[in-house]
């Protein structure tokens, strides 16, 4: 008995000893040595992260997503952790859209790495797959269509690549913040996400929209495209203005292989006869010549003191408005010769020559234009030709778009909204107008002078639309090289309103060196073609109620635009001829609105609506006849008030 | 009742054993969750690339590149302008 309580008082005195010593053990581990294991334990078992935020997106102005940001992934792989490495391989090769050959080749090493990058999708199937080690994700730019306004949209910084375009301005918007998180890994490495030891949660970025139209920019990509092929010129430009506020609806900037670069924001040239019209806004304002008001053009030759002036034609006297119809060289220096130095470089200069516009783009350049104390004895009649002076294609629509906008220069813009991550707008630009350039008269007085560069004989019949007027002038001037000016080679434009009475876009189209030499064998019947395609196209940047109220074109004889613009493109064009005769209007009353549409739409009339219902009368009256495109008033039987 | 020393351990090991339980259980039911939001986002991120491929298909499908070569083929051509009428509306009255 007695054996037997010594031996359970030792186990006891053990047993007490093993906890003394566990309870000292424990106290040692978890007072003097416990940060230690604790600092030890949190880098073994977790791992402090970026989260990266999500850039804003790229619209255009009708939302179209331009360019966002998705997930790519790069995929490793350690075949001797495969477990089936034949029907592994043949869901990568099927994956990642690599031959299987490939695959097979690469897996016999001990470590395969397919760099990609892949989408998440791509991958995803792979996640189940032992051996498979997904590297990422990383963040990328992605573009849905890869050339649309390429130039203008730019590229966000990365790999020791700077950012450019809209992705460069607008950066702090688009980048969001970046979060912070703390992820654990278990034994293999996983990583697992952990809210509660979320640091900060990332903030996506703003999403942009652009002024940018897609449609219309696809259009004038693709025309300016085949336009450089058609006319052999080494690079072209085109951009697409809405005077009303400077909002740039498309802005394109091409070479001949194909290559996007950004001259519409950066390259300079001598916008040659284009800038005569400048020199007629500050004869007008000044009241130094009238409209109507005729000059010598000494038929065709004109000698002065320092150069022999050349006019294209042997013209004799010419008005004000037939010296920019017929772009007379000699008419416009005689004319600008009334002007003061000062007064046409203030000129020049409250259309926006020679500085910059403000746009928003990471660069753009101020085009050149001398005060006048560095003028030379030829500068005056050289700046009335367009000459010694030197414009951005941008620089030039937008002081098209001050006479279209009856006299008022507008700061141009590339964005519309910025828009939070919840969708609310928080900066919306507001058109900016810089300053009036003319008055409004003057303006006007220009525009009609314009629309007879088109509709009158002027130089560019080749713009000339059939149904809506447009306004334009040609410019075609030497170009300039190292040594001075390069033998036959021209820079051909063309700057247009449309439609002429209450202009909706204003458009600037720019050819270097075509094999045609003159604007109106190059630039304007490539401003037609492109209007036509946007009046057929689904796009907004027309509002076709106010285009169906413009006048008619003021067209003596229609069937002669046939003969004179061309259609340079691949797409096969209406066949006009048949279209152009005089129609008598057809006899309606009676029939449903939708039928007379489709009636009058056939013969090829204009339809304004007076009411709804059946249709009780025509103005004109069934019978009469009258040209193509004449608006026929359709009045239903219904007052317009009593219909839902 | 006074209880044996033997029944106080067997108490004391069967709370540890339940304290033990519930840590294991909160922290795999912790482990559970942080995996389903992983496979949420990644659910997530697949759908976006999904929706990005779907975007840039219906763009290069929209796109006149596309288009045209298309159209010719059924015979179909651009309109001319004067082939194009828009409707003209005349203004509602003012109530």
């Amino acid at each position: 008995m007695a054996k037997s309580v010594i031996r359970l008082q030792a186990v006891q005195i053990a047993f007490s000893i093993g906890i003394v010593l566990l309870l000292v053990r424990a106290a040692q581990v978890q007072l003097v040595t416990g940060t230690q294991y604790a600092v030890e334990a949190a880098k073994q078992q977790t791992e402090q992260i970026v989260l990266p935020a999500r850039r804003g997106t790229v619209y255009d102005r009708n939302g179209i997503t331009l360019a966002l940001t998705v997930e790519r992934y790069h995929v490793g792989v350690a075949p001797n952790e495969l477990r089936d490495l034949e029907s592994d391989a043949l869901v990568i090769a099927r994956q990642l859209n690599v031959p299987r050959r490939e695959v097979r080749r690469r897996l016999r090493q001990s470590w395969a790495h397919f760099h990609g990058p892949y989408t998440s999708a791509q991958v995803q199937p792979l996640r189940s797959i032992r051996g498979v080690h997904l590297e990422g994700p990383e963040l990328e730019r992605f573009f849905p269509d890869p050339d649309l306004a390429r130039p203008v949209l730019g590229q966000p910084a990365a790999d020791g690549r700077s950012a450019g375009g809209v992705e460069r301005v607008f950066e702090a918007w688009l980048a969001g913040t970046p979060g912070s998180a703390v992820v654990l890994r278990d034994r293999q490495g996983r990583r697992y996400e952990s809210p509660s030891r979320l640091g900060a949660f990332p903030t996506a970025g703003h999403d942009v929209y652009l002024t940018i139209d897609a449609s219309l920019q696809e259009i004038v990509e693709n025309s300016l495209d085949e336009a450089l092929q058609r006319f052999d010129a080494v690079s072209g430009d085109v951009v697409v203005l809405n005077p009303r506020n400077g909002e740039i609806l498309a802005a394109t900037s091409r070479t001949i292989d194909g290559r996007a670069t950004t001259s519409v924001f950066t390259g300079v040239f001598e916008p040659g006869s284009t800038a005569k019209v400048f020199t007629a806004a500050a004869l007008l304002t000044k009241g130094l010549a009238t409209p109507t008001e005729t000059v010598w053009c000494e038929n065709g030759e004109y000698v002065t003191e320092y150069r022999t002036i050349h006019d294209v034609h042997e013209n004799g006297w010419l008005t004000l408005r037939e010296v920019i119809e017929q772009s007379s060289n000699i008419g416009i220096v005689k004319l600008g010769e009334r002007l003061a130095p000062g007064t046409l470089y203030r000129t020049l200069r409250r259309f926006g020559i020679g500085a910059p516009t403000g746009v928003e783009y990471p660069i753009e350049s101020a085009g050149i234009l001398n005060r006048p104390h560095r003028w030379s004895g030829t500068t005056k009649g050289s700046l009335n030709m367009g000459y010694e002076v030197a414009v951005t294609p941008l620089q030039l629509a937008l002081a098209y778009a001050a006479i279209a906008n009856d006299g008022v220069l507008y700061r141009p813009s590339l964005v519309r909204q910025i828009r939070d991550p919840g969708g609310s707008i928080v900066f919306e630009p507001r058109p900016e107008p810089v300053r009036r350039a003319v008055s409004s008269e003057v303006a006007a007085e220009l525009r009609a002078a314009l629309s007879g560069v088109v509709y009158e004989g002027g130089t560019a019949g080749t713009a000339a639309l059939q149904t809506y007027e447009v306004a334009g002038k040609t410019g075609t001037a030497r170009r300039a090289g190292p040594g001075g000016y390069i033998e036959g080679s021209y820079t051909a434009s063309f700057a247009s309103l449309f439609p002429a009475d209450d202009p909706q876009l204003v458009m600037v189209v720019k050819l270097d060196d075509p094999k045609d030499t003159y604007a109106q064998a190059t630039a304007a019947p490539l401003t037609r073609v492109v209007l036509e395609q946007v009046l057929a196209a689904r796009t907004e940047a027309l509002d076709h109620t106010r285009l169906s109220r413009s006048a008619p074109p003021p067209l003596d004889d229609p069937s002669s635009l046939e003969e004179v613009a061309p259609h340079a493109f691949a797409w096969p064009m209406a066949d006009v001829v048949d279209s152009l005769k005089e129609v008598a209007v057809p006899d309606v009353v009676g029939l449903s609105l939708r039928s007379v549409a489709r009636v009058l739409h056939q013969e090829g009339l204009r339809m304004q609506l007076s009411g709804w219902g059946v249709v009780a009368a025509t103005d004109p009256e069934a019978g009469v006849v009258v040209p193509r495109g004449t608006v026929v008033r359709v009045v239903g039987d219904s007052d317009p008030g009593t219909s839902r | 009742m006074r209880l044996k020393g033997r029944i106080w351990i067997a108490i004391w090991l069967a709370f540890a054993l339940v304290v033990l339980v519930w840590v294991v259980s909160r922290d795999t039911s912790g482990f559970m969750v942080a995996g389903d939001l992983s496979d949420l986002r990644i659910e997530r991120s697949v759908l976006q690339a999904e929706k990005a491929e779907l975007m840039r298909r219906i763009r290069e499908g929209e796109s006149r590149a596309q288009l045209i070569p298309l159209a010719e083929s059924m015979g179909l051509r651009l309109p001319a302008d004067s082939e194009i009428v828009i409707l003209q509306g005349t203004l509602r009255e003012r109530r």
